[in-house]
């Protein structure tokens, strides 16, 4: 059955091309470039397990335990660090699997989890502001003294809680904005 | 086996249509179009029949499109509508006509509910009810039930 509508709307939707032929021309060089990165990826996994290897059997030979130290790093943690990045890329959404509302939801969780990780941060800031109080505590109490390493020190720390703070409060809000969003989406995609 | 540079030539333009209906501003349309074509890549691999190749790519595009929605803070609709679309007509004023119709049905779309936009972005790109349905995970009749709907707001909206 014609419809004269959708007909004309798809002309006019179809308007836009000319325009994203440079799009589609850019697509294919960050194509080419995300290959370069995954053929990369691998070269340096391969580079570092051959480097671990080598300097287990240096450390060995010469009885140098720096060496066997930078061993364990790329043999034991570099594998670690790579399976968990393998996990957190099986955390995304399956974008060709799940539904647009699974996908939502599954952003929400995400978000969630994420809302739950920035409570950890802030319980950081207060144990470095914790820390500081007791440094002070013990020293007025006679057991140490006022001194420039005191200083420096309380500096430090409440630098870092108000970093701390500072972000998990930024990230916080902005964490709220991506629930409210979610469940806005949430509600217009279930709309019959 | 189907290969990503033949998804590009075959949906390349479309890709980028579909990333315009959710995103206004150029730059962020256009990482997202490059997201969407990378999950488009590291999916391809588990595309078990190339005939759903079209309801396969436009699935991917779709949830893809949905998260960057999600991420963003505010509604997509941030800046000015794409700064330079050309339709290739020599005519000067037919080229600003046509482009004039071309930003305000796309404005029109951004406007839409997503579980309309989504319909109705896929009927503009000539896919079937069944390729439609397949895409979001609908049943044919829903599918029938939203494009009305859409194109009753998208009417409404044009001639207000």
């Amino acid at each position: 059955m014609a419809d004269d509508f959708l007909d004309e709307a798809r002309r006019n939707w179809r308007a836009q091309d000319a325009e994203i032929e440079g799009v589609t021309a850019r697509l294919r060089r960050d194509l080419a470039f995300q290959r370069l990165m995954q053929g990369g990826e691998f070269v340096a996994a391969v580079i570092a397990v051959a480097a671990g290897v080598g300097f287990a059997w240096m450390g060995v030979v010469q009885g140098d335990a720096r060496l066997i130290v930078a061993a364990a790093v790329l043999l034991v943690l570099l594998p670690l660090l790579t399976w968990a990045a393998w996990r957190v890329r099986r955390q995304e959404p399956r974008w060709a699997e799940d539904e647009p509302v699974g996908v939502v939801e599954h952003m929400l969780a995400r978000v969630e989890a994420t809302r739950r990780l920035m409570s950890l941060a802030l319980w950081q800031a207060w144990t470095l502001v914790g820390t500081v109080a007791a440094m002070w505590a013990v020293t007025l109490f006679g057991r140490g003294a006022v001194d420039a390493g005191l200083w420096i020190v309380t500096a430090a720390l409440l630098a870092s809680a108000a970093a701390a703070a500072g972000w998990a409060v930024w990230r916080e809000r902005g964490l709220k904005r991506e629930r409210a969003n979610c469940e806005r989406l949430l509600e217009e995609l279930r709309r019959d | 086996m189907v290969s990503i540079e033949q998804v590009i030539a075959a949906y390349g333009p479309a890709l980028v249509r579909i990333a315009a209906s959710y995103e206004r501003e150029r730059a962020l349309r256009d990482d997202l179009v490059q997201e969407i074509t990378v999950a488009i890549w590291r999916a391809l691999s588990s595309l078990q029949d190339p005939a759903k190749l079209k309801p396969f790519v436009f699935r991917i595009a779709h949830n893809r499109a949905v998260s960057h929605v999600a991420r963003q803070a505010a509604r997509p609709g941030r800046a000015e509508l794409s700064e330079a679309l050309h339709d290739g007509e020599a005519d000067p004023e037919a080229r600003l006509v046509g482009k004039e119709r071309s930003e305000r049905l796309v404005e029109a779309v951004r406007r839409l509910p997503l579980a309309y936009r989504q319909v109705v972005t896929l009927a503009l790109e000539d896919l079937s009810y069944d390729d439609i349905a397949e895409a979001l995970g609908l049943s044919v009749s829903n599918v029938g039930v939203r494009l009305n709907r859409a194109k009753a707001q998208l009417k409404a909206m044009l001639d207000g």
